[in-house]
């Protein structure tokens, strides 16, 4: 979790990523941060985020995200 | 029938509300049916069976694909490959039809398309791909489906709504309401001031000056330019006004497609506030799968090992971003200039997004006030100039068109010719179109703080209440563009 809020401050610069609910709601994230974000990730996790994985849901908070890493995690 | 006629808002609606309150709950959704497929008929008459074929299309591959993902033996890629087939059959075919009606012209094979297929596409795509995805339940009913596809509000010009955005609150039938009935008439009102108070005013001028532009002077021709970007927004956020106004009385909320665009910060900005359904679909079924198909990955991966993260974090929104601008330009016709147009925007975007980083330091290092009134006031020009090129060749008829009419903008530009040009409009006109969007600035401007006006409005005593929407109402009747020397402008979005 930690290395997820390390990417996630180094690409969403200046918000409170720690306890933002609302990272795609509120615009924090736009389309081009979202793919750079997704493709730490990849990186970082070796998993494989699909188009499916890319909504709000998923990302409006590092808690979501880090669901999701989990769950792509256990599915591989 | 068109949704700016007063014989939609004041015959076919109260019609269609009348009828749905006197169904019985659990089938109102099919009197809400009936009603869209009647609107179709009346706009399209026999080319309806296209309509249904799109539907069938979008029914048979949603069932089979939730069928296989319960079913299959197959697990994992397998799976998603199977399931990728069917999707792909489904895609072809929908887009086929539109491929077939609307882009077959240029090897001049003409077809008279259904008014609408470039919308209800998008939707039988998104609905396909949703399912697909598993981020929606394929559904049961092919009636039910055909009511999401085809609600009659959306069938001409859009919004383009997701299944899960308006397709439960279709079906539930909910009751007509006063506070719904009355808000979604003022929200017509609003669309009708807009489209007959001030777009249609200016539309003659537009006219005149795409026309016969080598007769005006370059301070003419910019007017016309303008008067034509005002009349789109007007005209086309007007004409959403009128839709989500109707959908908003059958309890049906609507995505909203515009959030006051000139306020946007830049190109980028503008289309997330401009367009919005289409932005955000495009987004989501072009930009996405482009950007992370493995292809692309590939590339990405090989230029970081080149060049390094700087520059490789680029190619895949790059890539994508082509394909988002082609796709907005190709989906607005088969003309160079749709295509120009998009690929406009895509390399005004390219350059704001590699340039955003080292123009931030470059304000940061001076000292500068990004958000400084004087920046702000630059940044709104900057804009403005941009938005009114991009609608110069997206109405020229061709893109040399286009060019000889900036060249004359820009090499011919006396301003005092201006008041000697004939534009089609007196003084009665520029005073009464101005006052308009003199009006719908100060209320975007109110939305853009935040404000609801209507329920501003609501909460007047009732004489100052009542007051405001007689005006409204007033207006449009008095000052809307009618009588001698105009003619009923269609809705400029229902050709595309």
């Amino acid at each position: 979790m930690e290395k997820l809020l390390e990417i996630l401050e180094e690409i969403a610069q200046g918000a409170d990523v720690r306890s933002c609910t609302t990272l795609i709601d509120d615009h924090i994230l736009d389309s081009f941060a979202i793919l750079s974000l997704v493709s730490e990730l990849e990186e970082e996790f070796d998993v494989e985020i699909s188009p499916a994985e890319l909504i709000p849901d998923n990302f409006n908070s590092a808690e979501k995200l880090w669901e999701m890493i989990c769950r792509l995690k256990g599915d591989n | 029938m068109s949704y700016h006629l007063l014989t939609y808002s004041l015959l076919f609606l109260p019609a269609v509300m009348l009828m749905y309150q006197l169904t019985p709950q659990k089938i109102r959704w099919v009197t809400l049916l009936v009603t869209d497929y009647i609107f179709f008929w009346l706009i399209s008459g026999g080319l309806i069976i296209w309509m249904l074929a799109a539907t069938l299309v979008t029914y048979v591959v949603g069932r089979v694909i939730a069928y296989v993902a319960e079913n299959s033996t197959a697990k994992g890629k397998e799976l998603v490959r199977k399931k990728r087939v069917i999707l792909g059959c489904g895609v072809i075919l929908t887009l086929g039809m539109l491929v077939v009606f609307k882009y077959l012209k240029v090897f001049g094979i003409t077809f008279i398309a259904p008014i609408g297929i470039s919308y209800y596409t998008l939707q039988t795509i998104s609905y396909m791909t949703d399912v697909y995805r598993g981020t929606v339940k394929a559904e049961k009913h092919i009636g039910r489906l055909a009511l999401y596809l085809s609600f009659f509000p959306q069938i001409m010009e859009g919004p383009i709504s997701r299944f899960n955005e308006t397709a439960y609150a279709l079906f539930s039938g909910k009751e007509l309401s006063f506070h719904n009935v009355a808000f979604g008439y003022q929200r017509i009102l609003w669309g009708l001031f807009k489209k007959m108070l001030i777009a249609d005013r200016l539309a003659p001028a537009v006219i005149k000056v795409f026309s016969g532009y080598e007769n005006y002077d370059g301070s003419a021709v910019a007017v016309g330019v303008i008067f034509y970007t005002i009349q789109l927004y007007m005209e086309f956020s007007g004409c959403m006004d009128i839709i989500i106004g109707t959908g908003e009385i059958f309890g049906v909320v609507l995505p909203e497609n515009f959030r006051q665009p000139f306020f946007a910060k830049n190109a980028s900005d503008f289309w997330r506030r401009w367009h919005i359904t289409l932005g955000t679909w495009l987004k989501d079924y072009v930009f996405y799968p482009v950007s992370l198909a493995k292809p692309v990955k590939k590339v990405a991966k090989s230029v970081k090992g080149k060049f390094g993260i700087g520059v490789s974090k680029f190619v895949a929104p790059t890539a994508a971003l082509f394909c988002v601008w082609l796709s907005n330009g190709v989906w607005h016709g088969a003309g160079w200039t749709y295509i120009f147009y998009g690929m406009y925007y895509f390399v005004l975007i390219f350059i704001e997004t590699i340039t955003e980083a080292p123009v931030k330091k470059f304000m940061e290092q001076k000292n500068i006030n990004s958000e400084g009134n004087v920046c702000k006031a630059l940044r709104a020009v900057k804009l403005f100039v941009i938005v009114n090129i991009g609608e110069l060749f997206f109405r020229a008829t061709s893109v040399t068109q286009g060019f000889e009419m900036l060249g004359r903008i820009l090499g011919k530009f006396h301003i005092s010719a201006l008041f000697e040009s004939n534009l089609g409009m007196d003084v009665y006109d520029v005073v009464l179109a101005c006052l308009g969007i003199i009006i719908v600035l100060l209320v975007d401007i109110l939305h853009e703080k935040g404000v609801s006006i209507r329920e501003r409005i609501a909460s007047l005593r009732l004489p100052l209440r009542w007051g405001v929407w007689y005006a409204i109402i007033l207006s449009v009747i008095i000052l809307g563009a009618y009588g001698a020397g105009y003619t009923v402008v269609d809705m400029i979005y229902a050709a595309y």
